[in-house]
């Protein structure tokens, strides 16, 4: 049902339908802006990419199709995409985001009627727990450091032709634990 | 195997410079390899982001979106569907358009209507606790949506209004814009009509910008209520209007 309304919001907002996007920033915003802070470390930055997320999306410059797969995963790979490019673009610019240590802490979910993902993100935590320390690392490095190849080749200490391989077999098995746990859909 | 095949990772993680972006988004064209396994990949991570922890939103985050969102170039054409004003009095607004309910599926007709800057503000007005927060959770339906008229006096004033269906709760949304500034001891008061009958539906007051947006649940409003207004008033929530109508429409 919810991938439905997440479609149906989606088609009022991009004509132009304020309180169809509203109710759809509403939605989101905690789930985005926490995995933009995932992603990047630095609150700032995930305001950032909030805005740029959710401004791109209310002036059409990104576009989802429910070809694509649903609403918030493609929605997830726009917000990951750009924390990618802000974390590459400070480097450039010798700004390393500022890491906040504690960030780790869980702060309690608050208002109705955003997404939670507690469970799932629960079910994932156990699941990510029986990789392999090296699997865990190297899916650290990949999807959320967001590093090319070669960095991981070297920060793993592997040949740069095995790189991809090794990512495939952690991912494979990360999502049979998951199925194990008691498999969930995001949507 | 190609010599782009290899590019794959650095695609996903937009590590490629232009020159090789380029070569290697015509390269995933003609190799289903490459396509398939970039698929994979998507599959395999789908469920990731949901590792992250929540965390507390900056308070002022949506008030910076929005203001982003309101700097961008307005792309709607506002004057599509015309505005009449001869209405006379407050039980008979003039009747515009029909309730969206009766026009299946969800396409965005009467959002074109809009104008670009209907919601501008309205979640300021409303950020803290009441309207739209309250109705976001997952089975949200829009259930019906019109126009509001604008009356003699307010030409400029534009509001719609909306009925939004949350699990079991549904309540009545009305954003409005451009109102007629008001003086410091008045506010908008948001009225349902049945046939003849006002029943108050939620006050507000405008933004500087004229803006405003209010909830109000429906199950607290009785009746077979078919009429939608937005009154001047000197006191919130009066048994029945004593000031003048702004805006008025069927739903």
């Amino acid at each position: 049902m919810k991938h439905t309304d997440d479609g149906t919001l989606y088609a009022l907002a991009a004509a132009k339908d304020r309180s169809a996007f509203e109710l759809l920033y509403d939605r989101y915003e905690k789930l985005i802006f926490s995995f933009a802070y995932r992603l990047t470390q630095d609150r700032e930055i995930a305001e950032e990419v909030v805005q740029d997320v959710f401004v791109k999306l209310w002036n059409g410059t990104t576009t989802y199709k429910e070809e694509k797969g649903s609403f918030s995963s493609w929605l997830l790979t726009v917000t990951r995409n750009k924390a990618i490019d802000e974390i590459r673009r400070l480097k450039r610019h010798d700004h390393e985001p500022m890491i906040e240590k504690d960030s780790l802490i869980e702060q309690p979910g608050s208002v109705e009627n955003t997404v939670e993902w507690g469970e799932q993100r629960n079910s994932i935590r156990n699941a990510v727990l029986e990789l392999k320390q090296e699997q865990q690392e190297i899916i650290e490095l990949f999807y959320f450091k967001g590093l090319s190849q070669q960095k991981i080749a070297d920060q793993c200490k592997l040949p740069l032709g095995t790189v991809k391989g090794r990512i495939r077999l952690a991912l494979k098995h990360l999502k049979g634990f998951i199925a194990q746990e008691g498999g969930f859909s995001n949507d | 195997m190609t010599e782009q095949c290899v590019h794959l990772l650095d695609y996903f993680n937009r590590s490629l410079t232009e020159e090789e972006l380029l070569a290697f988004e015509h390269h995933l064209e003609e190799c289903p390899s490459c396509s398939a396994e970039l698929e994979e990949l998507n599959l395999l991570t789908e469920d990731l982001p949901y590792l992250a922890d929540e965390i507390e939103v900056p308070s002022t985050l949506k008030a910076k979106v929005f203001a982003a969102i309101d700097e961008q170039p307005a792309s709607v054409v506002n004057d599509s569907k015309p505005f009449s004003t001869n209405v006379e009095e407050f039980p008979q607004p003039k009747k515009v358009i029909q309730p969206r309910k009766r026009k299946g599926p969800l396409v965005p007709v009467l959002a074109a209507a809009l104008v670009a800057s209907l919601m501008t503000n309205a979640y300021l007005a409303t950020m803290d606790d009441s309207a739209p927060t309250e109705v976001a959770e997952s089975d949200l339906q829009l259930i019906g949506k019109a126009l509001l008229d604008p009356q003699p006096g307010a030409d400029n004033a534009t509001a719609v209004a909306m009925m939004i269906k949350d699990n079991n709760e549904t309540v009545l949304l009305v954003d409005a814009s451009n109102l007629p500034k008001l003086k410091d001891n008045e506010l908008y008061q948001v009225w349902v009509i049945d046939k003849e009958t006002p029943q108050p539906a939620g006050s507000f007051k405008p933004t500087v910008d004229g803006n405003g947006s209010v909830t109000h649940p429906m199950d607290q409003l009785k009746g077979d209520w078919d009429t939608v207004a937005i009154t001047i008033e000197t006191e919130p929530n009066l048994p029945s209007p004593k000031g003048s109508i702004v805006l008025a429409g069927n739903i």
